[in-house]
């Protein structure tokens, strides 16, 4: 009993100090770079998406250090941890520009409202970005 | 001498670098505007006074005082404001214009091909989760072999038989390929077999068969014009989409245009052994399907036909 009481200290213990030890600054104010994106929960393009974001976006990705242990801003290979608005999520690296970019809704923003895309649409839009496996064939 | 003094101060006005400390008195008007103008262009102020001048200009007549400006030897500077007043206008009616603008046929096909699948997601069903095929690397390194280097493409994988495969148009230096994931694991596909059914999709893409089919005369006369003033009808694109679909689920390609397709692609594999023998044998392969099980029997309908393809190869077909 004893032991299983020292246990769940030490185990309660270590749960809130690797809580505690992790910091996130921001290093830098990054562009949506697709017509439409999702932030998600978790860096897997099947993780919850917690919003839809448009081409343009401003983001500030973050770098994220725990005690002991290297800063890391790319995660799971792809997938950087970003911070938009009230959200803390994650996105795909290659979705992000350090620049600002031309958006295809801002170029013909007349063209494109004709289009009149519903909340539903403008998800499929974002999903659409995180299905594509996109490859490119090299320079001769 | 009254007038004259009127006018100088009209300029004074106009001028308005020289304000910055505005109570310099009237007897250095003159010497007050040398000097703002010799301040130079780069400076804050200078910029200021341009900004002023601009503003300035639209009620300042200059025509009345010219030979007042003539002699001040202003002039040069008030046609420079006045180009600059005209390059500014023209800017932003251009910026106003320009919201109008619909986009030429690179980005008109990448949107649009994206605005179907979009608007068909739920009948097409490719949001869900599946396994990582890897086709990228198989796929960039046939394009490369046959010369179409710096080709960008985007592989999406369908929960559906709904459609069997298909490349849509995107822009010039890409491709949408539509991939039915039960169909591929249906026909036991390897790699090399649907790098190679997408190679065809993405050379009958090339070849136009699908851009030719779905684009309607209105649509083509609107691709990348300006509609200001005058209104722009979403029935063109509403026939776009039904064309999309008509061509995708139910129309598909022509025999003839079959034949060109096959005729190219045998032309392009029949010195590579390899991928001459699997090309054969996934024509085989979706001919054998087609035949024989009733889920996949409207492929043909689509793309006519395996069989025939074979035939046109010069491959003579037995029994299986």
């Amino acid at each position: 009993m004893r032991l299983l009481l020292l246990l769940t200290f030490v185990l309660f213990g270590r749960g809130q100090g690797a809580q505690a030890a992790e910091t996130k600054s921001v290093i830098g104010v990054f562009y949506l770079k697709p017509m439409f994106a999702h932030l998600h929960q978790n860096a897997s393009r099947y993780s919850s998406s917690l919003t839809t974001l448009a081409c343009g976006h401003a983001i500030k990705v973050l770098q994220s250090t725990k005690e002991n242990t290297p800063p890391e801003v790319v995660f799971n290979g792809s997938w950087n941890l970003v911070s938009v608005g009230p959200y803390e999520g994650y996105i795909r690296s290659e979705f992000l520009s350090p620049t600002k970019v031309e958006c295809f809704q801002d170029k013909y923003t007349k063209f494109f409202d004709i289009f009149e895309l519903d909340l539903a649409e403008l998800y499929y839009w974002g999903r659409l970005y995180d299905l594509y496996s996109q490859g490119k064939s090299k320079v001769r | 001498m009254i007038q004259r003094t009127i006018l100088t101060l009209t300029l004074f006005y106009s001028l308005l670098g020289l304000a910055q400390n505005g109570g310099a008195g009237m007897e250095s008007v003159q010497v007050t505007q040398k000097d703002a103008l010799s301040e130079g262009s780069g400076s804050a102020a200078g910029q200021n006074l341009e900004g002023q001048i601009l503003k300035e200009s639209e009620v300042v007549d200059f025509d009345s005082v010219k030979d007042l400006l003539k002699k001040d030897q202003l002039e040069k500077e008030v046609s420079k404001i006045e180009k600059v007043v005209k390059t500014e206008k023209k800017k932003k009616v251009d910026v106003k214009k320009n919201l109008y603008n619909i986009p030429g046929d690179d980005e008109f096909w990448s949107f649009f091909s994206e605005y179907w699948l979009v608007k068909n997601a739920p009948a097409l069903k490719w949001e869900y989760q599946h396994p990582e095929y890897g086709l990228e690397e198989t796929f960039e390194k046939l394009l490369e072999k046959f010369g179409h280097f710096e080709k960008k493409f985007k592989i999406l994988l369908l929960n559906t038989t709904a459609l069997y495969h298909i490349a849509l148009p995107s822009d010039s230096s890409g491709v949408i390929l539509l991939l039915s994931d039960p169909f591929i694991k249906h026909l036991d596909l390897s790699k090399l077999e649907i790098a190679l059914l997408m190679l065809q999709d993405f050379l009958r893409e090339r070849m136009g068969q699908f851009k030719r089919k779905v684009e309607t005369k209105e649509l083509r006369q609107e691709i990348g014009r300006n509609f200001e003033g005058r209104p722009l009808s979403s029935k063109i694109f509403d026939q776009v989409l039904k064309n999309y679909d008509q061509v995708i689920f139910n129309k598909g390609f022509t025999f003839q245009e079959q034949f060109e397709l096959t005729r190219d692609m045998g032309n392009l594999l029949r010195s590579e052994t390899t991928l001459w023998t699997t090309y054969v044998e996934l024509l085989k392969k979706l001919d054998g399907i087609v035949k024989t099980d009733n889920k996949f029997k409207e492929y043909s309908k689509i793309y006519p036909s395996p069989e025939l393809q074979i035939n046109w190869l010069g491959i003579k077909t037995g029994p299986r």
